[in-house]
């Protein structure tokens, strides 16, 4: 064979392989819609318990139960406070629905009152219980409200990840990016880093992850406040899926029993 | 009393009317847990003679036993009133809640909350009130209970609840730093409150239906029910004297309901016709006066962010048949506009209510603070100020208070 045939096929060959490898990359896009659409089973029952610890080390902790169940492409979820003791009883009932476009329904169920009471969604940027987490952090937001961008690969705690950069779509957003490590063999984030207009604001380490009834779990997340230098740290104490949650657990009824607790 | 032996006093009441079974009652008291708080409230006038107006100390206790399907609750309040050498120990709640597929039923003494009001009583007449200290306590803190059954047929996203209460529980007057300026001269005779009485059809009945579905809460609502403290009757004597006679009168009243969310609105409302009830006449010689009543409200709840929400609320009380002879007015507006932030994390939070009444030119500011020392320990600070032209927050300008309260929850 000719020195320049050979040249030729080796190079077409190159080539062929570049773009199968490039093929073989997901965009950012994909791997946050792998991440959003990671299996977690029908219904989750779990415990979890939330520690604010300031830059002083005082620490107060919130110990909440949470039930949530698939409805189609929407989530009904509950949330029970089992502590601290001023807030025990208290219960949050949310519909919430795929489609970006419909508000959330939500109710609130306060012990002392006894009465179930209609509220609207909180601003999703707002804290969650005066935690280091927003409403949008815990999962709330869709991957069609930013832009994924696919930065490149790094190895972290032992894990090939993907590293991806989310711009939001919108103005009026609490972060101009995020860069997202995702581990490649569990679409599971294990890294974010949160940016606002004047740099870096938080870092969320997940500190334990494992697979519970065969679905990826974060057990011990944190979430570190760099410019307040204030931290939450989250623990799952203990999860269950597919047990069969009724419906009725979601609706309104159950929760004004007051017996979620 | 200890709590175990409150809990097993309930058991055991339940056991004799065979509602559980020996073996159910053991389970029962096997989960038995609790919580509860310890509290203590400081009231001072501001205005001379700056008297102690509230003075108090405080201890909850709630009890919970059961599992699933079959529960007991229990809350017991001891209250030691150092202002006015006052003791209780009263248990507000005692009830066992009994849970099917598609029903659930709750038996004992039980506070009943309905409507979608904030500080304004429209539809919310199940559980009577405690007015010892007028507007100034939480209204979640002054509802009383009542022994009922509740029993609710649930569908999905709708219920029908219906309550007999056999014993009607009235409501309990304002004590004499709140009382009002009677209607009635001084001197005129009084005989004593007659209270209803104990027959079957003496009871309390109501009836509800509930929905609470994406995007809408409707509710529509029938109780027949006692006013919840008493109206003073004018009877004459065989030489043309008046007696007072302070009388419980039937009421039937027919409530509506609606919540509506949009984006970071919440629209609500409420309103009940009430058939039948006693007013005051302008010449307290006259009897009183038989007329129906019709009381809304709409309200709005806004949530900006930042954990701020502002609500505004207009009510009115409108008597259709009004005419010449009565001491109150064919419209009695309310306007109440509130406004509650979290703070420093959620551990600061700050609340303003203010309610007007501007037939009387009158206001009631509630301003409150509450601080989260520790997740145990709150403290909270507020001041409540009245002012106006005539009524009761003109009646009640002298008690402006500034107050301090210091709970430990466990």
């Amino acid at each position: 064979m000719p020195s320049a045939q050979l040249l030729s096929r080796l190079l077409a060959g190159a080539l062929a392989l570049t773009a199968a490898t490039t093929l073989a990359a997901p965009t950012g896009e994909e791997i946050m819609t792998r991440v959003d659409q990671r299996p977690d089973g029908e219904d989750r029952r779990s415990t979890m318990v939330m520690e604010l610890i300031n830059s002083n080390g005082s620490t107060r902790v919130r110990r909440m139960l949470v039930l949530s169940k698939d409805d189609g492409p929407d989530t009904r979820k509950v949330m029970a406070l089992q502590s601290p003791p001023d807030v025990k009883g208290t219960a949050f009932l949310t519909w919430e629905y795929d489609d970006i476009a419909r508000d959330d329904d939500r109710w609130l169920y306060l012990p002392a009152l006894k009465r179930v009471r209609r509220i609207m969604g909180e601003s999703r940027n707002d804290a969650f219980m005066g935690s280091d987490f927003t409403y949008d952090d815990l999962g709330d937001r869709s991957v069609e409200e930013d832009t994924h961008t696919l930065i490149g690969e790094e190895r972290l705690d032992g894990h090939d990840c993907w590293v991806v950069e989310s711009v939001p779509r919108g103005d009026d957003e609490l972060y101009v990016r995020k860069q997202v490590w995702v581990r490649q063999d569990a679409d599971l984030p294990i890294k974010v880093e949160f940016y606002d207009h004047r740099g870096l604001l938080k870092v969320l380490r997940v500190l334990e992850a494992r697979q519970q009834d065969g679905f990826w779990v974060q057990f011990r997340t944190e979430m570190h406040n760099v410019q307040q230098d204030h931290r939450t740290l989250m623990t799952i104490e203990e999860i269950a899926h597919d047990t069969g949650l009724r419906d009725a657990l979601f609706e309104v009824s159950a929760i004004q029993r007051g017996h979620l607790r | 009393m200890s709590f175990p032996s409150i809990s097993r006093r309930l058991v055991a009441a339940l056991l004799c009317c065979g509602l559980l079974s020996p073996a159910a009652a053991g389970e029962l008291l096997d989960t038995l847990s609790w919580d509860g708080f310890v509290e203590t409230y400081q009231a001072l006038q501001l205005a001379a003679p700056q008297d102690t107006q509230g003075s108090r100390a405080r201890a909850r206790l709630r009890l919970y036993a059961g599992e699933g399907d079959r529960q007991l609750f229990a809350r017991i309040t001891a209250e030691r009133d150092l202002a006015f050498e006052g003791n209780r120990i009263e248990l507000d709640e005692g009830y066992l809640d009994l849970v099917g597929r598609g029903w659930d039923a709750r038996l004992g003494r039980q506070v009943v909350i309905w409507g979608r009001a904030d500080g304004l009583r429209i539809v919310d007449r199940v559980s009577t009130l405690d007015s010892s200290e007028s507007l100034t306590r939480e209204l979640d803190e002054v509802r009383l209970g009542v022994d009922a059954l509740r029993l609710r047929r649930l569908d999905d996203s709708s219920q029908i609840t219906l309550i007999w209460s056999p014993r009607f529980r009235p409501g309990r007057a304002p004590s004499e730093v709140w009382a009002l300026p009677d209607p009635v001269p001084e001197g005129v005779a009084r005989a004593g409150v007659e209270r209803p009485g104990s027959a079957l059809d003496a009871g309390v009945f109501a009836a509800r239906w509930s929905y609470y579905g994406a995007g809408l809460d409707l509710a529509v609502s029938v109780l027949h029910t006692w006013e919840d403290l008493p109206s003073l009757d004018r009877e004459s004597g065989a030489d043309g004297a008046i007696t007072l006679v302070p009388r419980h009168h039937r009421l039937t009243l027919w409530g509506l309901e609606f919540a509506r969310p949009w984006q970071s609105f919440v629209f609500r409302g409420e309103a009940v016709y009430i058939q039948g009830q006693r007013f005051e006449p302008a010449d307290w010689r006259d009897p009183l006066r038989r007329e129906d009543l019709l009381h809304w409200m709409l309200g709005l709840d806004w949530t900006p962010g930042n954990n701020w929400t502002l609500i505004a609320q207009v009510s009115d009380a409108w008597i259709p048949g009004y005419g010449q002879g009565l001491a109150s007015e064919a419209h009695t507006p309310v306007l109440t506009l509130g406004l509650t932030a979290d703070l420093l994390r959620e551990t600061l939070e700050f609340s303003n209510l203010l309610f007007v009444r501007p037939n009387e030119q009158g206001y009631y500011n509630r301003l409150s603070l509450d601080y989260a020392v520790t997740d145990r320990f709150h403290a909270g600070l507020g001041l409540d100020l009245f002012g106006g032209e005539e009524g009761a927050f003109a009646f009640y300008k002298e008690n402006d208070q500034l107050w301090l309260k210091l709970k430990y929850s466990f």
